[in-house]
């Protein structure tokens, strides 16, 4: 497959993906698509943000969302998961457009002033005219953005907004994604430093938390030698959350996954990867592969390696096949 | 680390000429020892690493070590992609420049091209002699004695690479082992005093 055709199929799958997320949760597009995972909103608006790049009819509505459920965003989690990534400077410029235009969100911790001259934020050039000035304060050349008004709460009954239901019962808090993490992976003896990863906060926080809900009795706490382990009885909670035993939202690792999902969609965003040589876009491709691995293999996708030299590209489509397949 | 075949080698630079037009970062390696030998069709056997014993910028040597980060990167990308050590490329040997390369070294370097980034200075057939010497004498037989007898030098060749090798190691020790080793490859009056 050549390049040009992959990134045909790495842009649709992935504009449709975040399409069809958001749509579920509550932005005005269509969709037939009723997954059955419990989605990860603030790992799913740091991709977003990403891939809308491309379409800014999305960007915009995914905008429009935030300003009408920010009540519901964890800024602390959002400001964890993009404290690394390149895509931070997005998030900070979307959370100050949607709190100065009503949102509940406030400006992230540890935002970061942009030293640069502003940038294009989307992929294509459109018409000149008037640009956003909070997205040009950060660093963003942006067609001014009028909120759409269209977007609706999440459906709380749809199993994608699990997280949305239990931040209603919790608050937007560890306890919250602790219960969505011990729920839907059904496992019955993680321990905390697994559940902090996948909460995407401090030990220390999730630490706190558990205490306090296996205090409740919310969550149940063995020991396994000096270390404790967590569960939870996914029967009673079903029933208090009014679901059926058998069809309790499904887990997916959303922060790995859309994280290297997201560094894939900006490999393939490289302008310079049609004039490379073929060992050249190979060894990229591989060093990609390399970068992305350890989140890859964490949301349950084999990594291979087969192939030296400009005959690894197989191997990559094989690679990047096997990511998609995880959101298809 | 498995050693290279000699196609191996070429295939291998090629990728790192590529890797470093990437980074758009070029780069002129001084290269000696069995890799050189192979590239100059010198001799003709595997070979375990490129030995760089300096950089060249503007036409000076310049130490090799540490090697320039574009370059780690470049050569540990390639190391990735052909499943080979890191080690591949190495600065093992330079500290022969450190104490002197032999007389008119940059004069006789021969250059060849793998892309437009990456340029490799190849020690001449006169210079490996002296590091052959200096290597076989240091080490013993094995490779190094199997190159020098392919490089077929002459008394005065291994007259002039022992005096050379002497400004590497003058002491008495590495004397006493370098008439022995010209004795060896054939010349018993080299009147080094030992």
């Amino acid at each position: 497959m050549r390049v040009s055709e992959l990134r045909e199929r790495v842009t649709g799958t992935l504009l449709r993906f975040a399409g069809d997320q958001w749509s579920q949760m509550g932005v005005f597009i269509a969709t037939a698509r009723r997954d059955p995972w419990a989605q990860d909103p603030e790992a799913l608006l740091l991709f977003s943000l990403e891939v809308a790049r491309a379409d800014p009819r999305l960007f915009d509505e995914v905008l429009d969302w935030l300003r009408a459920n920010g009540d519901v965003v964890s800024s602390r989690r959002l400001s964890h998961l993009s404290r690394h990534d390149p895509g931070r400077p997005v998030i900070d410029a979307a959370v100050e457009w949607a709190a100065a235009n009503g949102s509940a969100l406030r400006r992230l911790p540890g935002t970061v002033e942009p030293g640069r001259e502003p940038v294009p934020l989307f992929r294509r050039p459109g018409l000149p005219g008037r640009e956003d000035p909070i997205f040009l304060a950060r660093g963003f050349v942006k067609p001014a953005t009028t909120p759409s008004g269209k977007s609706t709460p999440p459906d709380l009954r749809a199993p994608i907004n699990l997280a949305f239901r239990l931040r209603r019962h919790f608050g937007v808090s560890a306890r919250a994604e602790i219960v969505r993490f011990l729920l839907t992976t059904g496992v019955s003896n993680a321990t905390a430093l697994a559940i902090a990863a996948a909460a995407a906060s401090t030990k220390r926080n999730v630490s706190d938390a558990l205490a306090e809900l296996s205090a409740a009795g919310d969550v149940e706490r063995f020991w396994v030698g000096n270390e404790a382990r967590y569960g939870v009885d996914s029967a009673r909670w079903a029933s208090f959350l009014e679901l059926d035993p058998h069809a309790i939202p499904t887990h997916r690792d959303w922060p790995q996954l859309l994280h290297a999902l997201a560094e894939i969609w900006r490999w393939f965003a490289r302008p310079d990867l049609d004039e490379l040589s073929d060992y050249q876009r190979a060894s990229e491709a591989r060093q990609l592969i390399h970068r992305i691995a350890a989140d890859v293999r964490h949301a349950g996708v084999s990594v291979r390696d087969d192939g030296t030299g400009a005959d690894y590209w197989p191997t990559f489509i094989e690679n990047v096949e096997a990511v998609l397949a995880r959101v298809a | 680390m498995y050693p290279l075949a000699p196609e191996a080698i070429a295939e291998l630079l090629r990728a790192l000429g590529q890797r470093l037009e990437l980074a758009r970062t070029p780069v002129e390696l001084v290269v000696i020892g069995g890799s050189a030998l192979t590239i100059l069709g010198l001799v003709e056997r595997p070979t375990r690493d490129v030995d760089v014993v300096a950089l060249m910028e503007g036409g000076v040597l310049r130490d090799a070590k540490p090697l320039p980060p574009a370059l780690v990167e470049a050569k540990d990308a390639v190391a990735a992609d052909f499943g080979v050590s890191d080690g591949w490329l190495n600065a093992g040997p330079s500290d022969l420049l450190e104490w002197g390369l032999p007389d008119g070294f940059v004069d006789r370097l021969e250059r060849r091209e793998f892309g437009p980034s990456l340029s490799i200075h190849l020690a001449s057939r006169y210079d490996q002699i002296h590091f052959k010497l200096y290597a076989l004498t240091d080490q013993g037989s094995g490779r190094h004695e199997d190159d020098l007898r392919a490089l077929a030098p002459t008394r005065d060749e291994l007259l002039a690479a022992a005096a050379w090798a002497r400004t590497q190691d003058p002491s008495e020790g590495f004397n006493e082992m370098l008439v022995p080793a010209l004795r060896y490859l054939g010349v018993e009056d080299a009147g080094l005093g030992a």
